[in-house]
């Protein structure tokens, strides 16, 4: 740590327990990437256990390994001068979001998006529900619902009327 | 952790109407609208928003020839209002037009029908009335003429501009209240009582400008008409020296007098933005297209003519520059809007 204030602060830890119970011990200043964290911690309220009812432990799991990384990052990227190593910083850290979205399976995909939504972390959930959008993009709409596990709920006539207001999409 | 949980899970994420909008905007629009007939929620989602995807931002042109419909005349544009574009072709051999309204990102269009058969009156011309904001429903504003009736300026009525619920006439010192359907006298800036019909007269956003340039000064000013038509204040100052310095042909030296030099260039838009810092001004100088800031006066070279056939110099008034014969530019935004 580069000041003695920031390595008081942080190795103050908050209690972080998922929907299935699991504990996960996060540092203060990585939690502040959670925008709902960050309220609680301003508040005060982060004494005890955090209940996360919206998350579970493979997902957290992910959620704060994300934090993580982004959290060195900030730290090494104070210490770095050159303009070109803080270049190569972006470049590498764009590398390894795609390839942490990349290795997830759909559903792991689905439960990181509600769960970054849920935390409130921007960066996480622009990342996942970008890559959901890349998903969707291109698919039919037979599909999208299959993808989602989503019913019709159009008459066929209805259906009908709808692509053929928009038929430019479906050439 | 049991399936039955996770699957509770899944259904959530597109029952989240935040969380399936933070996707739907992601989307280029064709996905976007396709999307559309997932489901009523989808549906009424993505209607609502009404929104313009993020990631579809256009590094080519979305389009270079008017074709949506094969008229032996040929199209051209009369205006864009709000995302639509509305055209004509031009005249037949019976001096007759025929009107389209155009959307570009959905490529829908309507011919609208011809205007009706009074013998003894011209068309002069035709305007647009839309915006989406107010009301999903357009109008079409015809201004004819009676044959008798000589004028000088054929052309003043050819290209109307809609604003604030009124259509308005570049040179004229009346507009047309789209509601009402009453004409209203409009106060005219002292510039514009010089004469002078070059310069710039449009729209954008809720805010009509009017510019009116000299090509014997870089320096000119925009002027915004206030929301209760009251009239004119001083926008924004321009000066174009620094353009000129960067781009010298642009700065053509006249014969007679030889000490007087002339700058070419014509204002294509002023484009503003909704933070006002970032509003800006597209000009069309020798080959080059430039986007100036309004605000901190930088600006860059944001597209280069292919040589030769575009600019052209107007006989009548040396040094201005004209683009293609036609000195003027429409805005392209991307709209759903059905016609």
């Amino acid at each position: 740590m580069s000041t003695p204030s920031s390595s008081v602060f942080s190795y103050r830890v908050l209690k972080l327990k998922s929907s299935d119970g699991e504990i996960f011990e996060v540092k203060q200043t990585v939690a502040v990437q959670s925008g709902v964290l960050k309220q609680m911690m301003e508040d005060g309220c982060t004494e005890g256990e955090i209940p996360l009812n919206n998350v579970d432990s493979p997902t957290l799991a992910k959620i704060i390994e994300w934090c993580n990384k982004h959290h060195d990052d900030d730290v090494e990227g104070r210490v770095l001068s050159q303009e070109k190593e803080k270049e190569k910083e972006k470049a590498d850290m764009k590398r390894w979001e795609s390839e942490f979205i990349d290795a997830l399976n759909r559903d792991e995909l689905y439960f990181l998006l509600i769960g970054s939504n849920y935390m409130n972390i921007k960066e996480l959930l622009d990342c996942a529900a970008q890559k959901v959008a890349g998903m969707v993009k291109g698919k039919t709409p037979e599909a999208i619902r299959e993808m989602f596990n989503i019913q019709s709920d159009f008459t066929e006539e209805e259906e009908k009327a709808i692509r053929k207001e928009n038929q430019w999409a479906f050439n | 952790m049991s399936s039955v949980k996770r699957k509770k899970k899944l259904n959530s994420m597109t029952d989240n109407d935040d969380l399936l909008t933070e996707i739907l905007v992601r989307l280029p629009l064709k996905s976007l609208l396709r999307c559309k007939s997932v489901s009523k929620r989808w549906r009424s989602l993505i209607s609502k928003y009404d929104f313009v995807p993020l990631s579809d931002k256009p590094t080519s042109p979305p389009f270079k020839t008017l074709t949506f419909v094969n008229h032996p005349s040929g199209l051209t544009i009369l205006q864009s209002c709000h995302g639509l574009l509305f055209c004509s072709s031009f005249r037949d051999r019976d001096f007759r037009h025929d009107y389209y309204i155009y959307n570009p990102t959905t490529k829908q269009f309507l011919t609208l029908p011809r205007p009706g058969g009074q013998n003894s009156t011209f068309v002069q011309g035709i305007t647009l009335a839309y915006d989406p904001d107010k009301s999903p429903h357009y109008k079409v504003v015809c201004v004819r003429k009676p044959k008798s009736f000589i004028a000088n300026d054929n052309e003043s009525f050819r290209r109307g501009v809609f604003w604030n619920g009124a259509i308005y006439w570049r040179g004229h010192s009346f507009y047309f209240n789209v509601n009402e359907e009453k004409l209203r006298k409009m106060p005219i800036p002292d510039v514009w009582k010089d004469g002078s019909r070059f310069g710039y007269f449009d729209a954008s956003r809720e805010h009509l400008h009017l510019a009116v340039i000299s090509p014997c000064r870089t320096k000119f000013d925009v002027y915004e008409m206030k929301r209760d038509y009251s009239g004119w204040f001083l926008k924004y100052h321009v000066d174009l020296e620094a353009i000129a310095i960067s781009f010298p042909d642009m700065i053509t030296i006249c014969v007679d007098p030889p000490d007087l030099h002339y700058y070419k260039f014509v204002i294509l838009g002023i484009i503003r933005e909704a933070d006002d810092g970032e509003s800006y001004m597209v000009l069309h100088i020798p080959g080059k297209a430039i986007r100036y800031n309004l605000h901190d006066k930088t600006f860059i070279k944001i597209f280069d003519f292919s040589p030769g056939r575009e600019d052209v110099e107007n006989i009548c008034n040396p040094g201005y520059l004209r683009f293609n014969w036609y000195d003027d530019a429409y805005q392209y935004i991307e709209t759903l809007a059905c016609i």
